[in-house]
């Protein structure tokens, strides 16, 4: 039997896909991270401690 | 009327200030003794003649090139890496001219020139590399509108030529031709678009000759989108050459640095952050190339631990060494980042052209001696042309007396031009968004100033 090619595409497909996300995700954290910006919720700055 | 003997000392006197830089002859020549140059002129000796020989001789005497693998060291190195590296030149106009980042004004113009002397050696080593280089004029007499080599004679040549115009700019002020610059000042948005716009086209069109030979490319580097990884990964090159040239351009003429190009550091973390986006999104933009074909059995072969050398050595821990210097200030890293950065985009143009390239042949191509002197031969050309217009032209300092001109004036607002930029570049537009990032507060480590 010979592969369909066409239809076996769709699997490459699939995984381009995930993969996308899976870079858009990863992307926004990279991004803060270079720019030195705090994740949202995350507590801000702790006051100096008092001696 | 002025006499004859008036004028013969005043153009002596031009000619030992601009030429001489203020000296005499005698002591010019002694200052022309420095280990630098005896090792220019060792490499010259060798490599000039060979460049003849090439001429005299033919391609057969001196290279290993063959009717299988036509393409070698010249093209791979000299024309694929030179014109890469050369990217730093549209990449930095655009950012100031077109985006409004007037604070990264300062390395445009040594940007431009590495640029200008970079298009100028990779035309050199073209016409070194054909068999018969003065048939590169049917380029423009034959309208092979379809060719992808036709896309990238047509935008060198344009591109070279805008080049040109850019580095007349620092020319004039170093002749004193007001008018003349006055006159090119009013074109400088015209030509940075331009600039952009062939340079997006031919660094593009540099991976899109390899969209016909999916035969003889390995299937890793082999990919359909090709010619966006070569835009993407110039783009880095670029930020990167700019990072690297500016550290040793900043220690090597120390001396000629005045007013804003003294800032450089600041400026190199804000290429730091772009380095870092920019690198990170080609890594996933390389991954895409690996699923699209589906060859992730093929990371487990030999290959597949080159390519991933390549990919992971050079592109994913740079962006990181990037981002975490640009974050924490530390210019060490952001210089480690630059220097890996260019070494890993010349390692792919070497294995998407060379390396890789006949990767299933049982004799592959290794260039000859005097293929790898005319290419050290070309470096060094480069290097001391740049040399020699950096220490006379103003490269690295502002003529005062053309200061005033050079303020952005009918120039886009900063800021303005940030979403054009996105619609109109992609990612590549990514680059201003993250050199904009606030990092007016951040202390520089690494550097003088914070020891």
């Amino acid at each position: 039997m010979y592969e369909n090619d066409f239809l076996n595409l769709y699997a490459a497909k699939v995984v381009e896909y995930l993969l996308a996300v899976v870079y858009l995700v990863l992307f926004v954290g990279f991004w803060r991270w270079v720019q030195g910006e705090k994740a949202p919720g995350s507590a801000g700055p702790r006051p100096a401690r008092r001696s | 009327m002025a006499k004859p003997g008036a004028a013969m000392l005043s153009k002596g006197s031009w000619f030992r200030e601009k030429i001489l830089m203020g000296m005499d002859g005698r002591s010019y020549l002694r200052s022309l003794l420095t280990p630098f140059n005896l090792v220019v002129v060792a490499i010259l000796a060798v490599g000039l003649p060979v460049i003849v020989h090439r001429f005299t001789a033919g391609l057969a005497a001196t290279t290993r090139l063959s009717q299988v693998q036509p393409w070698g060291l010249w093209i791979g190195f000299d024309m694929m890496t030179g014109i890469v590296l050369a990217a730093g030149g549209f990449t930095i106009s655009a950012a100031v001219h077109l985006f409004g980042m007037h604070e990264y004004r300062p390395i445009v113009r040594p940007a431009i020139l590495t640029a200008f002397i970079g298009y100028l050696l990779a035309v050199f080593g073209l016409l070194t590399d054909l068999g018969k280089p003065w048939n590169i004029v049917m380029a423009i007499r034959y309208q092979g509108s379809a060719s992808a080599l036709f896309e990238v004679a047509w935008c060198v040549m344009m591109y070279t030529t805008v080049l040109l115009l850019e580095f007349l700019l620092p020319a004039f002020e170093w002749l004193g031709w007001r008018r003349a610059h006055e006159t090119l000042m009013k074109s400088m948005l015209g030509l940075t678009v331009l600039s952009v716009v062939f340079s997006t086209m031919h660094q593009s069109a540099l991976g899109s000759l390899f969209l016909i030979a999916p035969a003889k490319l390995h299937p890793l580097w082999y990919s359909p989108y090709i010619f966006i990884f070569f835009f993407v990964s110039a783009i880095a090159a670029g930020v990167s050459m700019l990072v690297v040239e500016g550290a040793l351009s900043h220690r090597v003429f120390r001396h000629r640095i005045t007013g804003a190009h003294a800032d450089m550091d600041r400026l190199q973390l804000g290429l730091g952050k772009a380095g870092a986006i920019v690198l990170f999104a080609y890594f996933f933009l390389k991954l895409q190339g690996v699923a699209e074909g589906r060859h992730w059995d093929l990371l487990f072969t030999g290959w597949g631990a080159w390519f991933l050398v390549e990919i992971v050595g050079f592109v994913l821990v740079p962006s990181f060494l990037y981002g975490y210097g640009a974050r924490h200030g530390k210019l060490g890293f952001v210089r480690a980042g630059a220097v890996m950065t260019v070494v890993g985009i010349v390692l792919n143009r070497l294995n998407v052209s060379i390396i890789a390239y006949n990767w299933n042949r049982p004799n592959h191509y290794v260039p000859s001696w005097m293929e790898i002197a005319v290419s050290l031969t070309l470096v060094t050309l480069g290097v001391v042309a740049f040399r020699w217009i950096a220490n006379r032209m103003p490269i690295l300092s502002e003529d005062p007396r053309f200061a005033a001109e050079e303020e952005p004036s009918g120039m886009q607002r900063p800021g303005s031009g940030r979403h054009f930029g996105l619609a109109a570049a992609g990612g590549a537009a990514l680059v201003p968004v993250a050199m904009d990032a606030e990092q007016a507060d951040l202390p520089i480590r690494g550097t003088a100033r914070s020891r």
